[in-house]
């Protein structure tokens, strides 16, 4: 009798984790197929909407128009915070609108990751990443009902992303990401948003005024993963995105397609001295530096900076560093 | 005052004081030489009933100048709550690179040093005012104790790097002055680093010349400031 409890009980506990399986990989394909309309959505849809974004402590705020034509997706941002300034993305060029000299950063991309630059297959993002349907109660943004997805990495060298989709039109209008112990460090959220929206010609005024930027070519790297200093370390699913290399510089991006972090290598200068590792942390950008002496006496600076954990970064860094140098040490 | 004074001082070096009784602590070891000399003996009891080595460098003059030169707006080094989970790492990360990590015991730190409550600069506090027990050799090649580190591997030339410890303090300090402004200006270097990879993640490439050049017309003409201002107000189409 007691036997025959047993096989009952893991009968039923059997058939409860089998329907939890099911139930969680129905989930993940949900969520998976979400995601893909939202790709398209980014890619494709016109509005506009007035966004706010930063780290919770301090927010800024920007408007975003996007309108996709015959020769494709253009889309304005206009910062409403800061100093006045404004980009136009249209196709391979970028044009910047604002006074004075264009500094690195002044024209932050809002939506990252969830953006344009979202990788269009996902196939890659699911090695790393687990996906589901956050919960089943729909939450407002922007006065239209969302639904959310979570996305976790398999493993903690990276932070996890939670994002609020329009359930009317599958764009992005809430994002957050955070750390391991579920503190959000980077966020945006929609404030207003339509999507019955065309951009006229005149909104793209910008003969004479701004300068263009130009997109580095995605994938086409000129370091070759053998050569000196590219890291023989790198989280799962990471690949290069773009390399520039120079006389005394060499810098390297790499992305798994939601998070990335860049390597510098400089010379800087005849080596006297090797500096301790200092690293920081500014909430969702991490950085760790360390000056290193090579084999004919020059000094090297290694510094990796990205939205990862501080211990990832340390960990790209350690395997940057040439063997010969570690073992001056 | 003396006694509950001690009290809290052997709590602290066996990390069962809370952060107020290590602030109580701190204020006291600024003033007061014999207060400082028993924590260092308390330190060196303690490491000796662990079983670890021990050994009494003064580092004071090195954290001094981190303090007081303090060219970060952070404390350099790697937070205190990360270099304890890199203790725990160590294994992971021998196993996964083919260099030679330099393995080692993982240092026995007291709960309030690897405790995130207690801001970094505190815990230097206290290790201004005392000797401190130096790394040993061995645990160079990891970041649990960054000051430590920073100490010893300064003079990084190989003849040096024998040399006993206390030669190693004395040739750090000649050499202080230039590592602070060293220091400050790796952490502009940074700053700026940390702008290009927004630029560089978003696709920009930003190591080109062609947009600096053309930026750079924008101080001559006077004229332009107005145009900008008027195309920026203009920007958003009124809905």
């Amino acid at each position: 009798m007691i036997e025959l409890l047993n096989i009952r009980q893991s009968i039923v506990i059997l058939a409860i984790g089998l329907s939890f399986t099911s139930s969680v990989s129905a989930d993940n394909d949900k969520a998976l197929r979400l995601l893909e309309e939202m790709n398209e959505a980014v890619t494709t849809q016109d509005y506009a909407g007035t966004v706010m974004f930063g780290a919770p402590d301090r927010w800024e705020s920007a408007r975003i128009q996007q309108a996709y034509r015959n020769q494709g997706l253009v889309q304005r941002t206009d910062y409403l915070t800061g100093p006045e300034r404004s980009q136009i993305r249209a196709g391979d060029e970028i044009v910047c609108i604002h006074e004075g000299e264009h500094r690195s950063g002044m024209t932050p991309d809002i939506l990252k990751p969830f953006g344009q630059n979202f990788p269009s297959s996902l196939s890659s993002l699911e090695q790393s990443y687990d996906f589901a349907l956050a919960d089943h109660q729909a939450e407002r943004v922007a006065g239209r009902s969302t639904v959310s997805i979570w996305i976790t990495p398999e493993q903690s060298d990276r932070y996890a992303h939670q994002i609020w989709l329009d359930k009317a039109s599958s764009l992005p209008l809430k994002a957050e990401m955070t750390d391991k112990q579920g503190n959000v460090l980077r966020r945006y959220q929609f404030v207003s948003l339509e999507t019955d929206f065309t951009m006229s010609d005149s909104d793209l005024r910008t003969a004479n005024v701004g300068h263009t930027l130009r997109f580095g070519h995605k994938g086409s790297s000129e370091i070759a993963p053998e050569s000196d200093w590219y890291p023989s370390w790198l989280p799962q699913g990471f690949q290069i995105q773009q390399s520039a290399k120079s006389d005394d510089n060499i810098r390297m991006t790499f992305s798994d397609g939601l998070a990335s972090f860049s390597l510098f290598i400089d010379r800087v200068g005849q080596g006297r001295s090797s500096s301790p590792r200092v690293s920081r942390q500014w909430g969702p950008v991490s950085a760790t530096v360390e000056d290193i002496l090579t084999q004919d006496g020059q000094q090297v600076r290694l510094s990796v900076v990205g939205e990862l954990p501080p211990l990832t970064l340390d960990k790209v860094l350690d395997s940057a560093i040439p063997s010969y140098s570690l073992s001056m040490k | 005052m003396k006694n509950r004074m001690r009290e809290s001082l052997s709590a602290l070096c066996d990390g069962e004081c809370d952060e107020l009784e290590l602030r109580r602590v701190l204020n006291h070891v600024e003033n007061d030489a014999e207060f400082r000399e028993q924590w260092a003996n308390f330190h060196l009891i303690g490491a000796a009933m662990r079983g670890e080595s021990v050994d009494t460098v003064d580092l004071s003059k090195g954290i001094m100048q981190a303090i007081d030169g303090e060219p970060m707006d952070d404390v350099p080094g790697i937070p205190r709550d990360t270099a304890n989970s890199s203790a725990q790492t160590l294994d992971e990360k021998a196993n996964n690179d083919d260099l030679p990590v330099v393995q080692s015991k993982p240092m026995a730190l007291p709960a309030w040093m690897v405790s995130g409550a207690v801001a970094a600069s505190v815990t230097m506090a206290v290790l201004l005012g005392a000797r401190v027990l130096t790394v040993p050799e061995a645990n160079l090649g990891q970041p649990d104790m960054a000051v430590a580190k920073a100490e010893v591997s300064q003079p990084a030339p190989m003849a040096e790097a024998s040399a006993a410890s206390s030669s190693l303090v004395a040739s750090q300090s000649e050499q202080s002055q230039m590592s602070a402004t060293e220091l400050a200006a790796a952490q502009e270097r940074l700053k700026q680093y940390v702008l290009e990879h927004e630029d560089q993640s978003f696709g920009v490439s930003t190591h080109q010349a062609a947009p600096y050049a053309r930026v750079a017309n924008f101080g001559k003409d006077t004229g332009i400031r107005d145009r900008v201002r008027a195309e920026v107000k203009a920007g958003p189409v009124a809905d």
